[in-house]
């Protein structure tokens, strides 16, 4: 069955020309995904065994992926086991009953969460507020865009979008809403010492944790979070509720394959060997324990992705969300994550957000927000062939005549005059014809029809009088030089 | 002999790099007097004024070691011993709130990773999580026969006692360095929801 993924629904021209005049926006994000992307290059210089590692994380990936039925029942077996309790779900919306479910059973009141795309996925935020439940997110960039009603415009960075003056506006709000004292100043470390005091009430105050999952153990039916910031461990050790929402995906088969996966999240995702902070939840308190929640659910979220399995898509189910790919983009640097109108942006989002769906939602990203320019490949730890999955989506969308007429034209046309050196030539001949009504100074300014949109922001050179090929035609194919 | 030593100052560099300190006591009658200079420094360095409470757990091997007599002359600090009582809910928030309101964990580990410069804690019925998770200061007593050559050793490690035990910990965390974030303008601070400052004593 197709997922649900929540989009924003305003089309592609509306989102880009936001995002390309929000410049706190461009600043931000070009900032960190260059720090990002040159402290990932830099760990793995400085660390030789990181190449056979990720070499071997691949391994482990496409493995458990293969059999990921067989390792998630015993996954289950392993969790239920030692205290906790496995949901499936299909669907988003199956996914949201059962968490609700949950925190109905306990009259739960107040949840905190880690940062999680799933949840994301789930809009699971909307879902508790809906019941009159209060939903905190703790990780500071969550937190941040929860104040602003917001969305994450970078899967690791979530408020890559808002500078400090905005964040001490918001944390102002805030402050007066609970009654306490507000940021000292729009220093970044008083905006943090304020989300740390502020933050703490509601972690002590809650009772019911959510987190996400970045793997999940089969063998041992354990879950595995990664974070920086150390709010993993106090929404797994303070409320006496937990619910994990994870992706099926997220399986690995063994022990021996989560030692060999462990360390790439962060390696290619924010170049440290580790995270500050990795926290795995291997079951329930029970009695001789002082520790751990009381009550464990997990809920395995499909919402899509056994679609992918046994097609040329699958290796997508290896991704593990570390954004190396969209902080080598050269379209995500300049447009951010809200322009892409997914929860999943940049180069992973364009491909998954098309297949999750079955194409229900934004099928225009793998078309109109990459360059093909190969970089997300390169930079991919779990060897996903990105570019390769662009062109087949736009080969599929072809297909399924999802294009709009004008532009198939456009390009059947095109394609038939290119396809042959002589229609080249030709179509080259005509051009130069046929410019003259649009150069000015010296340059091509616009076009009719269809390829005018190309020329908005750009302009480019005449056909020149004559052509290399026409020259080299007259000379060197003679044999004399002129 | 030598390889843990190698082992040693790997695992200090890596700690260090990662913004955490590292102390050295060479044989257990210098613990103390080591673990009090380490306790002194961080606390002047990071927590200048106000009262220093400490809750701690430790390591069997350190069980005799005198926590109080160690750190009670060091600015009037007070030593609560984790874990007491019992394990009913009312019981469990008062220690919550205790912890709450205390400046530093010291705890024991068990074990660390010289590669990544990471240190393991277990959640266990005498060892745990919460002394680590919300005092502004962390620090780690570490035995350095603990030291692993790398986090998969480590997590082997982990494994091989959990089949014995026949169970894997409920919660298991490894800290590799402070609490951080870079979610303002792409700058790093240190410090978030976890300790700002972490330090590892090692002995022998
Ligand atoms: S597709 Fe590859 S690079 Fe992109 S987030 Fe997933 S694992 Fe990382």
């Amino acid at each position: 069955m197709a997922g649900q993924l929540p989009i924003d629904s305003r089309p592609w021209p509306v989102r880009r020309d936001q995002a390309l005049q929000d410049k706190t926006m461009q600043q931000t994000i070009q900032f960190v995904t260059r720090r990002v992307a040159n402290a990932k290059v830099a760990a793995y210089t400085a660390y030789p065994e990181g190449e056979r590692l990720r070499q071997r994380a691949v391994g482990v990936k496409r493995r458990s992926v293969e059999n990921m039925e067989e390792h998630l029942a015993v996954f289950a077996q392993q969790v239920e086991a030692h205290g906790g309790q496995v949901h499936r779900a299909k669907t988003a919306a199956d996914a949201i009953r059962t968490v609700l479910e949950v925190a109905k059973n306990h009259g739960v009141q107040r949840v905190i969460k880690t940062k999680s795309m799933v949840t994301e996925e789930l809009e699971l935020n909307r879902a508790f507020e809906s019941v009159g439940i209060a939903v905190r997110e703790t990780d500071l960039g969550e937190y941040i865009i929860q104040l602003a009603h917001e969305k994450p415009s970078h899967i690791l960075a979530p408020a890559a979008h808002k500078n400090r003056a905005q964040i001490e506006a918001l944390f102002d709000q805030d402050a007066a809403a609970y009654h306490t004292e507000p940021p000292a100043s729009d220093d970044i470390l008083a905006l943090t010492q304020y989300a740390r005091r502020r933050l703490r009430e509601e972690f002590l105050a809650a009772d019911m944790g959510v987190t996400g999952g970045n793997f999940l153990v089969a063998e041992t039916g354990t879950l595995v979070l990664i974070t920086n910031e150390g709010n993993a461990d106090m929404v797994t050790t303070l409320p006496p509720i937990l619910v994990s929402v994870v992706g099926v995906e997220k399986i690995v088969a063994d022990w021996p394959g989560l030692t060999e996966v462990i360390q790439q999240p962060a390696l290619s995702g924010v170049g440290q060997r580790l995270s500050s902070y990795t926290t795995m939840v291997s079951g329930t308190r029970g009695t001789d324990q002082w520790e751990g929640p009381d009550e464990w659910h997990v809920v395995l979220l499909d919402n899509g992705r056994t679609l992918l399995k046994d097609t040329p898509f699958e290796d997508v189910l290896s991704c593990i969300r570390c954004g190396a790919c969209l902080n080598v983009c050269p379209v995500f640097r300049q447009v951010g994550g809200h322009a892409y109108g997914s929860v999943y942006p940049g180069p992973i989002g364009i491909v998954e957000t098309p297949l999750l769906t079955n194409f229900e939602v934004l099928p225009e990203l793998p078309s109109v927000l990459c360059t093909l320019c190969h970089a997300c490949g390169e930079a991919c730890p779990m060897d996903i062939d990105l570019p390769g999955h662009i062109v087949q989506l736009r080969k599929i969308k072809r297909d399924r005549h999802m294009d709009a007429a004008g532009v198939t034209r456009s390009y059947r046309w095109w394609a038939r005059f290119w396809a042959t050196p002589h229609g080249y030539r030709r179509s080259i001949r005509w051009a130069r014809w046929g410019q003259r009504w649009f150069v000015r100074h010296g340059r091509i300014q616009s076009a009719p029809g269809l390829a005018g949109g190309w020329f908005n922001t750009r302009d480019m050179p005449p056909v020149a009088s004559p052509t290399f090929h026409e020259w080299w035609e007259r000379t060197r194919g003679k044999g004399h030089r002129s | 002999m030598i390889e843990t030593e190698a082992l040693r100052n790997q695992f200090q560099r890596q700690f260090e790099a990662l913004g955490g300190h590292v102390f050295y006591a060479s044989n257990s009658e210098r613990l103390p007097v080591v673990l009090a200079s380490a306790y002194q420094a961080m606390v002047d360095r990071y927590l200048p004024d106000g009262p220093l409470q400490v809750v701690y757990w430790l390591n069997l091997d350190l069980s005799v070691l005198d926590l109080e007599g160690i750190l009670g002359g060091i600015r009037g600090t007070q030593c609560i011993c984790w874990p007491q009582g019992s394990r009913q809910h009312a019981v469990q928030e008062k220690w919550r709130d205790l912890l709450a309101e205390s400046q530093v964990g010291i705890t024991g580990a068990a074990w660390a990773a010289a590669d990544t410069g990471s240190v393991a804690l277990y959640s266990s019925p005498s060892t745990g999580l919460l002394p680590s998770l919300l005092m502004p200061i962390h620090i780690i007593l570490l035995n350095q026969k603990r030291i692993q050559p790398s986090v998969s050793d480590g997590l082997k490690k982990l494994y091989q006692e959990s089949e014995t035990q026949g169970r894997m910990p409920p919660l298991v965390k490894l800290i590799t360095g402070p609490s951080m974030t870079a979610d303002i303008e792409g700058q790093l601070v240190i410090g978030v929801h976890g300790p700002t400052a972490i330090g590892v004593v090692v002995y022998e």
